[in-house]
């Protein structure tokens, strides 16, 4: 998984980029519901979601100032949902399918051959 | 023509290794017999592929291959180790190490593995943001 923020190439089980701290999986400000980073509007409770934007104009800031830290992104805000007439482009956003998600490969947890760990790291199989 | 340092407390097995690593085209610049030698080894010769051995005297490969990929993350490190253990393994995989090498290993298995790990592209230094 690449950091939308600094493209490090992270392990898809982090919560937080190893490169620059950009919050993957931002928690809602109202219920703490772990969202995912394209969500607009939150699965616990509906609120809208400002977290994405948030937490990577945060990354950015901090790999542009260079120096790497281990904090986490900046606390995710909740926002009111628009009370304007609704966006097409918006809705269908809202109700379009989630885009799969990328098979991790695993090892057993005994019995593991050259096999197995080749999958794991790629290449030379 | 690509370097390699093998750290790996048999003797034995450093000669296998240095076959296969002269194989597939690359030096071997330097050796050691535990970790605790491997981040001096790297940092004189900065090579780019280290062999590295699990079980052994003084410091282990897992904690070696930590040690060095926290300071030196372009580091192309494969564990050649007969340890099996999902969590050794994962640990490593997700340190950054290139690829594991399960001992007793087929030649030309090795051969991919370590032609495989020389050809990746070098992990972006901590800190390098584009």
């Amino acid at each position: 998984m690449n950091c939308p923020a600094c493209q490090r190439t992270n392990h898809p089980r982090r919560r937080y980029c190893g490169g620059c701290g950009c919050n993957f999986a931002p928690a809602c400000d109202a219920c703490g519901f772990a969202n995912d980073r394209a969500d607009r509007f939150c699965g616990g409770c509906g609120q809208g979601l400002r977290a994405a934007a948030g937490a990577e104009r945060a990354a950015a800031e901090r790999a542009g100032a260079g120096t790497p830290s281990r904090a986490p992104a900046a606390a995710p805000v909740a926002v009111a949902p628009s009370t304007g007439p609704w966006d097409p482009s918006e809705l269908a956003a809202l109700f379009a399918p989630a885009a799969a998600v990328e098979e991790i490969p695993d090892l057993p947890d005994s019995g593991i051959s050259q096999n197995d760990v080749d999958r794991l790291f790629g290449g030379a199989s | 023509m690509p370097t390699a340092v093998i750290v790996d407390d048999s003797p034995l097995m450093r000669a296998q290794l240095r076959q296969i690593l002269t194989r597939v085209g690359a030096t071997v610049i330097g050796e050691a017999g535990s970790g605790t030698q491997l981040k001096a080894l790297y940092e004189l010769h900065r090579p780019d592929l280290i062999t590295l051995d699990i079980v052994m005297p003084g410091m282990d490969g897992v904690t070696a291959a930590l040690e060095l990929l926290q300071a030196h993350p372009e580091a192309k490190i494969v564990m050649c180790s007969s340890l099996a253990a999902r969590d050794k393994i994962l640990a490593c995989q997700r340190a950054g190490v290139r690829h594991y090498l399960l001992k007793p290993f087929d030649p030309a298995r090795a051969e991919q593995i370590f032609q495989f790990a020389l050809q990746a592209p070098a992990n972006r230094p901590m800190g390098d943001a584009p």
